[in-house]
């Protein structure tokens, strides 16, 4: 759950808790290393729970020509879809130039010409001609659309760069229920300091919401044959590695917001810490259980569309 | 003939629930069961019995006792047991499993299923376990399965799971001292434990509710919403919302259930252990 902000974005910022969680990001940026890291486990996981799968089955891949993958991040999914696919002209784009030099360090280290990466704002109008790339892919496009009525805007500029017959695939999750009481704590905190800045969509705050209105509006977008996948993240004692990737992306997130969750008043700062060492603690219980949801939502622009 | 109509449509329902739940468990029971070792099965909340019927359909060694609190809904398993011409089923009202006894070692499984909320207080969870494992014969296998429903695209939906959940933990419980999630489906494992249960393992399914071509999903959602209804008494009771706001909130799930739009969805958690 890195926040990574690009400088229109930051522009397009109204209110005072935004601009100071644009700042406390820019403050508490990762090393390279440790951002290459935590993508690549970050990958490695989502595709365990999504049973190795890239993509939904229902996506011809190997009849494509061109991939758009937006939002690419350090491009952990491009590299695999290139391995599998050698026909593909993948093109990454992201807001973050300082991830997609990582990228591009790895493309020309093993010479992957069928790879182009490129910064650009998702937000904004994408440099890519109307009608060019048979399969856009979104993978936690809430990372970058700040607010949510910027997803259909999104949306809306990934069909016109698709081709009639191409698809869409946007990937979010859901981190649900955890057993112990100081991550869920965690999470709820997070979840109510997003809600408090206009970044959730699930009014209530018990979730982000974003993954099952995506849904409606894929609908609404007139694509074709809309649908979802889901999968299960294993948050407990059997899940492995899966616990600490996403648990302690969950505690990094919240370090990262601490200042704006004592500044609404959500908890005390001595309060906050002590939650977030009991959390650590819980992470290592021998009965620790808790689950999360990975919704693959997919549809394909309509043979008729005009441009 | 109003009430015996509403019955049959509680039946309706909870038939698409189970098949529907069934399905996205990929079976009746987890893998880590062996059947084979299974003559006598406890069901302690079978309401109209559809998996202790289906259970020993699917394996003729298998004899069922199912118990429920219901009355009206052990009427109903009654009658799909003989509509199912399964003889090795038995139902009995039964309330808090405490009327009914059981003798010490008695069954190979106790299959516990909480479809709806709210679960056991957590104060009878522990004798509620302790008195499983009392029946349970040495070996012997308890599975504990639990619905987890919290993620919707009907904000009115979400409302609705909210004030469950604020139901479950008492008003104006604040974050910090929250002891307790909503689902009792993430602690199983933890109650095993302290229980003493051993070999404890569990599985984790999704559950899809939403979705243009998903009828039984939406099925189940109807249940989960006529529930709702029948439990507004407890919303009110807790002075969580006023009758005018929860009638608004029914009114615009009904809707929201109606729209090509919902999209919801959850999990099934299943723990299973051993008695040794």
């Amino acid at each position: 759950m890195k926040i990574r902000l690009g400088k229109d974005m930051k522009q397009s910022q109204e209110s005072n808790s935004s601009a100071m969680l644009s700042s406390l990001a820019d403050g508490t940026q990762e090393s390279a290393g440790d951002s290459n890291t935590i993508a690549r486990l970050f990958h490695q996981q989502m595709l365990r729970y999504q049973g190795g799968r890239l993509y939904p089955e229902r996506i011809p891949v190997h009849t494509m020509e061109r991939v758009l993958d937006l939002c690419c991040n350090t491009g952990e999914w491009i590299f695999d879809l290139a391995r599998h696919h050698a026909q593909l002209h993948i093109c990454g784009i992201d807001g973050c130039e300082e991830v997609l030099q990582l990228a591009r360090a790895r493309r020309n280290m093993y010479s992957l010409r069928q790879i182009e990466l490129r910064q650009a704002n998702p937000m904004q109008p994408l440099p890519i001609p109307d009608e060019y790339v048979d399969f856009v892919h979104i993978r936690r496009g809430l990372e970058v659309t700040i607010y949510p009525q910027m997803w259909p805007g999104m949306i809306k500029e990934s069909v016109r760069v698709l081709r009639p017959g191409g698809w869409l695939v946007l990937v979010e999750l859901e981190l649900c229920e955890i057993s112990g009481p100081a991550c869920m704590a965690l999470r709820e905190v997070c979840l109510q300091t997003s809600a408090r800045l206009g970044r959730t969509m699930d009014e209530s705050g018990m979730t982000e919401g974003v993954a099952h209105r995506l849904y409606g509006m894929l609908l609404q977008a007139r694509l074709d044959e809309v649908n979802y996948d889901l999968h299960i993240i294993d948050l407990g004692f059997m899940g492995g590695e899966a616990d600490h990737t996403f648990l302690g992306q969950l505690v990094r997130h919240a370090y990262l917001i601490k200042p704006l969750v004592v500044q609404l008043g959500l908890l005390a700062a001595t309060e906050f810490d002590e939650i977030v060492v009991q959390a650590n603690c819980e992470l290592q219980a021998p009965d620790l259980c808790g689950w999360g949801m990975i919704v693959s939502l997919y549809g394909r622009k309509s043979q008729n569309s005009q441009p | 003939m109003e009430s015996s109509n509403r019955i049959a449509h509680i039946g309706v329902l909870e038939h698409v629930l189970h098949h529907h739940l069934t399905h996205a468990f990929q079976g009746l029971l987890p893998p880590a069961v062996n059947v084979e070792k299974l003559k006598r099965v406890l069901d302690t909340h079978c309401r109209i019995g559809a998996w202790a019927i289906d259970l020993a359909l699917a394996h003729p060694e298998v004899y069922v006792t199912g118990l429920d609190s219901n009355a009206q809904l052990i009427e109903l398993a009654r009658q799909n047991a003989e509509a199912a011409h399964s003889s090795r089923v038995r139902f009995y009202e039964d309330i808090a499993s405490k009327q009914l006894r059981f003798s010490e070692d008695t069954f190979d499984l106790v299959h516990t299923f909480l479809p709806f909320p709210p679960p056991l207080p957590s104060k009878e969870w522990s004798p509620f376990l302790l008195q499983c494992k009392t029946y349970l014969k040495r070996e012997g296998y308890i599975n504990l399965v639990s619905l987890s429903a919290r993620l919707s695209s009907s904000t009115a939906h979400q409302r609705l799971l909210m004030l469950i959940e604020q139901i479950q933990h008492g008003p104006g419980y604040p974050i910090a001292h929250r002891v307790e999630t909503a689902s009792p489906g993430v602690h199983f494992c933890r109650l095993l434990r302290a229980a003493n249960f051993e070999d404890i393992t569990y599985l984790i399914r999704p559950v899809n509710f939403g979705g243009w071509d998903n009828p039984s999903g939406r099925a189940c959602c109807q249940l989960f919403l006529n529930d709702m209804k029948r439990r507004k008494h407890l919303f009110l009771e807790y002075d969580l919302v006023s009758s005018k706001e929860f009638d608004v909130l029914v009114a615009q799930f009904q809707r929201d259930l109606a729209s090509s739009n919902f999209c919801a969805t959850g999990a099934l958690i299943s723990a299973i252990a051993i008695k040794r």
